[in-house]
């Protein structure tokens, strides 16, 4: 595999097109976000996802970086930081999300409420958790102790 | 570009006043609160004819949506409304995916929303 050297943040991009991967590394602050989701429209381009389906995911990927700045490093001073690998398959895209929060956060919870409650009701947040199970087509979460939270998300190519 | 910048003009549409937001940049956990205190001020100073111009927002997410919803239904009880003019295709994908533009009505140009005010 060539190395195309590309640099977000302190991170790396392995090759571009199919089996390509991607390594970004970054504070775990809201400050960030901008870098992450520039990040992931990169990849969903040489992907070649179209402009739907990649603002679905980039979409998928802010709400769950921002469920741990807001979340799993809510009593975290100064927080730590977060990992974003992507990588392409010839079927699937798949990012991992990775924090080290002392807090367990089950992103793959199921929402406990559809996008029709949601609108006809008062809330006006919690809409998060419905974005990525719905935009995504798998998600997997897994904690350990000491470690952190990894989130793994996968968009198959139809 | 700036992380979100909000220009506000005051417009008359039928002896109706509309306050027009015109947003560039994104509205995301890092700007959101901004985006908050600007349409907390105008429909706590009692203007509930609101117009968003998003031809120059980027990203907006799931909180963000939620306060145009949650401000939708603010102005809605005080017989107003909130309308969105020129957003992007790529918003305007995740807004019908969330089905939010079943409840708010959105236009191709400010003009076009202007209208909607001069009919209501």
């Amino acid at each position: 595999m060539g190395e195309h050297s590309e640099q977000f943040g302190r991170g790396t991009n392995a090759a571009a097109g199919q089996n390509a991967r991607w390594n970004l590394v970054v504070p775990g602050t809201a400050q960030s976000l901008p870098q992450i989701r520039d990040l992931v429209a990169h990849i969903t381009e040489c992907a070649r996802f179209d402009p739907e389906l990649s603002g679905k995911i980039e979409m998928a990927v802010d709400e769950a970086c921002t469920n741990i700045v807001e979340h799993a490093y809510r009593d975290q001073k100064p927080p730590g930081e977060i990992e974003l690998r992507a990588q392409a398959f010839d079927d699937r895209l798949e990012i991992s999300i990775v924090d080290h929060s002392h807090t367990d956060f089950p992103v793959d919870a199921k929402p406990q409420m559809e996008i029709d409650e949601y609108i006809s009701s008062e809330q006006r947040r919690g809409m998060g958790l419905f974005i990525i199970h719905s935009f995504m087509d798998d998600v997997r979460h897994r904690y350990v102790a000491g470690h952190g939270n990894e989130l793994l998300l996968v968009k198959y190519i139809a | 570009m700036k992380e979100l910048k909000i220009e506000h003009i005051t417009s008359t549409v039928a002896d109706r006043e509309v306050q027009i937001l015109r947003l560039e940049g994104y509205v995301d956990a890092h700007t959101f609160t901004e985006f908050e205190e600007e349409l907390t001020k105008l429909v706590e100073a009692g203007h509930h004819n609101l117009l968003l111009d998003l031809e120059k927002l980027t990203y907006i997410n799931s909180t963000g949506l939620g306060l145009l919803m949650a401000t939708f239904r603010q102005v809605r009880q005080h017989n107003g409304d909130l309308v969105i003019a020129k957003m992007s295709d790529k918003i305007t994908n995740i807004f019908n995916l969330l089905g939010f533009s079943r409840l708010i009505s959105t236009y191709p140009t400010e003009e076009e929303a202007l209208q909607k005010f001069a009919q209501a």
